[in-house]
């Protein structure tokens, strides 16, 4: 998933007040915020591999494994409930999103078995063929658009722009 | 991508922004003009994914990237 990353953040920000036990509002700043970051956390692995400290097969593995879900929420924990349930949500969905991807993902590292939906064929972890090639595929624009759908709906429920 | 796919896409996606606004538009709150195009365009790109299913170009796309492996180690 590329573009529709957006869509599902703002659509976890839309259920913080339910995801938090009302400790956060809905499409506030700070679910927003966590939301993005902590949907966005997995992918920030491609950053040691732009700085050629790690191999491409790095991507996917370690960041997109339940275990990081664990150690983020559990770090978050003690500094704010509210940002550590959401984060976990926002984290798991990032996962369900990456899903059907035909790399699959390690969810259960250290065991490295992958588990993949297999929609639609992986085309890489950045740069323009990996973005030209998801949309050249028909279940990208159907979730992604999908996404982008639901989102619209969550903000015209909840009142914010474009629905004030 | 075949000529009828946006075509088709264009169609689905208008039943499609229809269906939802049947089954969340709230009485007393209707959609503005713009909202339903917003709306629209949004159900056409949805659309274009259901449309590409009939697209031979689209699966010949996946089953080419198939054969890629973007993490195989560089020598």
């Amino acid at each position: 998933m590329q573009v529709g990353h957006v869509a599902v953040a703002f659509v976890v920000s839309s259920f913080a007040p339910e995801l938090t036990g009302g400790r956060i509002a809905v499409f506030s700043l700070e679910s927003i915020i966590v939301s993005f970051v902590a949907h966005w956390l997995p992918n920030f692995d491609v950053i040691p591999i732009w700085l050629k400290i790690a191999k491409d097969s790095f991507h996917c593995t370690w960041s997109h494994s339940l275990l990081f879900v664990a150690a983020v929420g559990l770090i978050l924990l003690p500094i704010n409930v509210g940002w550590a349930s959401l984060a976990v949500a926002s984290l798991i969905i990032h996962l369900m999103a990456d899903m059907p991807s035909s790399v699959g993902l390690p969810i259960l590292m250290p065991w490295r078995k992958r588990f993949t939906v297999n929609l639609w064929a992986d085309t890489g972890h950045s740069g323009w063929v990996a973005f030209k090639g998801t949309y050249m595929q028909a279940w990208t624009w159907l979730l992604e658009g999908g996404a982008f759908v639901v989102l619209f709906v969550r903000a015209y429920q909840e009142g914010v722009w474009p629905f004030i | 991508m075949l000529k009828r796919t946006p075509l088709l896409a264009n169609i689905i996606g208008g039943a499609m922004a229809i269906l939802v606004i049947l089954i969340f538009e709230e009485p007393g709150r209707p959609f503005t003009m713009g909202q339903g195009l917003l709306l629209y365009l949004l159900c056409v790109v949805t659309s274009m994914g259901i449309a590409m299913f009939f697209d031979p170009n689209a699966k010949k796309a996946k089953e080419e990237f198939l054969k890629i492996n973007f993490y195989e180690e560089k020598k």
